[in-house]
């Protein structure tokens, strides 16, 4: 699976640690780095949790260009 | 900030993975321990054989976890303190169970036949592994991300 850059960015945006997003998500810091490096794919409920702590849509995060 | 006691969606899969290996592993186990005692004649006491069929499936089980980060979550200190205690429990049980092994005339009873230590060194065995993958999984996460 690719690396999903998209959040990388946006974290970057808003000044964020993956920690910080992790904790915001409210998911173990592993898990926020297992999806931006592509290892695993979140559900549909957790995708919507990070765009909406990163002020981001659902395409612009998770779409196919991504 | 609320802190969340409880596993994410990533941890609740894994975790779920780490018990069917247990459960695999539980079965195995037990097939060995009978081959070993029914088959092959080896004497091994219930007491070991209990701790031989318990230990050798829940350690396969930590280990999943720990290795795939599915052990711990906000409560991060709480396991450090945990597998901290596993490991010395687990070296004092190998340690005192190899010595009282070796400080008997009759070393293995006609070559391993009769031993019974061998449940309290699995058991420590088990315990060591267990604490030493955590704390070699915990120097992997702190050199991965102590860039941040």
């Amino acid at each position: 699976m690719a690396r999903n850059i998209a959040i990388k960015v946006a974290r970057a945006e808003k000044d964020m640690t993956q920690t910080t997003l992790a904790l915001e998500v409210g998911v173990s810091r592993q898990t926020m780095n297992a999806i931006e490096q592509g290892d695993y794919n979140p559900s549909i409920k957790l995708c919507r949790k990070i765009c909406k702590v990163l002020e981001k849509t659902l395409d612009e995060l998770f779409g196919e260009e991504n | 900030m609320k802190q969340k006691y409880e596993f994410d969606e990533r941890q609740r899969l894994n975790r779920g993975i780490a018990f069917q290996y247990a459960f695999i592993s539980a079965m195995v186990t037990m097939l060995a321990v009978y081959f070993l005692g029914d088959v092959m004649e080896v004497d091994i006491s219930i007491f070991s054989v209990f701790q031989i069929c318990f230990w050798i499936p829940t350690t396969i089980c930590f280990m999943i976890m720990i290795i795939k980060d599915a052990y711990d979550t906000v409560r991060y200190n709480l396991g450090r303190i945990i597998f901290t205690i596993w490991g010395v429990a687990g070296a004092s049980l190998t340690i005192s169970s190899l010595i009282e092994i070796f400080s008997k005339s009759n070393i293995f009873y006609e070559l391993g036949i009769q031993i019974y230590q061998e449940g309290h060194i699995i058991a420590g065995l088990c315990f060591l592994l267990i604490a030493g993958t955590y704390w070699i999984k915990q120097y992997i996460n702190w050199r991965k991300f102590k860039k941040e």
